[in-house]
């Protein structure tokens, strides 16, 4: 595999998770031992920061919460600063296991994103209500349709970047809930970028409340409307960032 | 004839307005335009009302008053559009402001420590040696 000999930055997006971040750093260690971890701090008021740094991660601070997007592209701006080619983005909640990892990386020689999916296959007994299931499945449909592959879970926020991916995540990647992780496979898709999915098992989250409930859930999916309505030209172009010396 | 009088008012009162906010450097050119019209539009509306029920027949509205109903209710809407656009940018600018500012702080915090690391290596054992110190700032330089 080519990108083995390439640095790994695994990045945490994390708001509020001081309950377990310190468990999820120190599975990541385990893990990916020869991985960078950077922990996004998406102005947390919690002891997210505290606890982070405590297990030995970089934490980078938002000086207010920017959602989720935010806190990645955070995270993709400072990779291609720090030369890293290659990326991983974990929860910090701990559902995801990093060690299926390694699945995500090993996809990248072919394809530059790669998402760590649920309901890849039937007997994936991951819980989720009826109506989120439905909601999930329909805008796996509907992305599947601008892409060139089947994808069955579209907002996991278990995915692996590679470089093209990271360069154009770097300027370009959706800010709002939901749609930082739809949007951004539009982007993606939109730009050639390769996307793949692997099957994997998710664990319930380990503690800690999730950020959104299912009412503003339905509201974030309604703004994603137009995403995929208007083939947008990017907004805003970011001046490119450079690998700082 | 008083109705007149006040229409005129309100235009001049809004010309003036944008004219000292302007001034005072309260409020950006762009955002005065369509104020600066609207004004305009009243205070020659006020000033020689026929010229409404003129441009109404032209346009084949019957009633003077809607021409003048359907003039503000797109100036407003004009207003609120450009207003979201701007809270867009501003939004967008800000994040990132945002992001880029918790980079830079860690990077800063990195390189502070590193810096305080390699004074503390410096032996202590020679305070006014003139020897090491343009060594050691010259790295911190650099960093």
């Amino acid at each position: 595999m080519a990108l083995d000999d390439d640095r790994l930055l695994v990045i945490i997006p994390c708001y509020n998770e001081s309950e377990t971040i310190g468990a999820v750093l120190h599975e990541v260690r385990a893990c990916l031992p020869n991985a960078d971890v950077l922990v996004v701090d998406d102005g947390s008021t919690d002891h997210t920061r505290p606890v982070a740094i405590a297990a030995g991660a970089r934490v980078v601070t938002l000086p207010f919460n920017l959602g989720v997007g935010g806190a990645l592209r955070t995270g993709f701006r400072y990779a291609i600063r720090h030369g890293y080619r290659v990326a991983l983005q974990i929860d910090g909640d701990g559902q995801h296991d990093p060690a299926t990892a390694h699945t995500l990386l090993a996809e990248l020689s072919g394809a530059d994103l790669v998402i760590g999916a649920r309901f890849a296959d039937e007997e994936d007994d991951y819980e989720v209500g009826l109506v989120r299931r439905l909601v999930m499945r329909a805008l796996a449909r509907s992305v599947s349709r601008h892409s060139d592959t089947t994808l069955t879970d579209v907002t996991s926020g278990f995915r692996a970047f590679g470089p093209r991916a990271l360069s154009l995540f770097a300027a370009h990647y959706p800010a709002e809930y939901l749609g930082d992780t739809v949007e951004a496979l539009l982007i993606a898709t939109r730009h050639g970028l390769k996307v793949r999915q692997v099957g994997v098992a998710m664990r319930p989250r380990q503690g800690g409340a999730a950020s959104q409930t299912s009412a503003r859930s339905a509201i974030h999916v309604l703004r994603l409307v137009p995403a995929f309505l208007v083939p947008a030209r990017l907004k805003h172009e970011l001046p490119a960032v450079e690998e700082s010396p | 004839m008083t109705a007149q009088l006040f229409g005129a008012a309100l235009g001049v009162i809004t010309l003036v307005l944008m004219y000292l906010l302007i001034r005072r450097g309260w409020l950006k050119e762009k955002y005065t335009l369509v104020w600066l019209f609207a004004g305009l539009v009243t205070l020659v509306v006020a000033v020689y009302p026929p010229i409404i029920n003129g441009i109404a027949r032209a346009l084949g509205i019957h009633q003077g008053m809607n021409l003048l109903f359907v003039f503000a209710d797109v100036a407003m809407m004009l207003v609120c559009l450009q207003l979201s656009v701007e809270a867009s940018t501003l939004t967008y600018r800000t994040r990132a402001l945002a992001e880029d500012v918790a980079i830079l702080r860690l990077e800063v915090e990195n390189q502070r420590r590193q810096i305080e690391s390699m004074k503390g290596a410096t032996p202590p054992a020679e305070p006014a040696s003139g020897a090491l110190a343009p060594g050691a700032r010259r790295e911190g330089e650099e960093l």
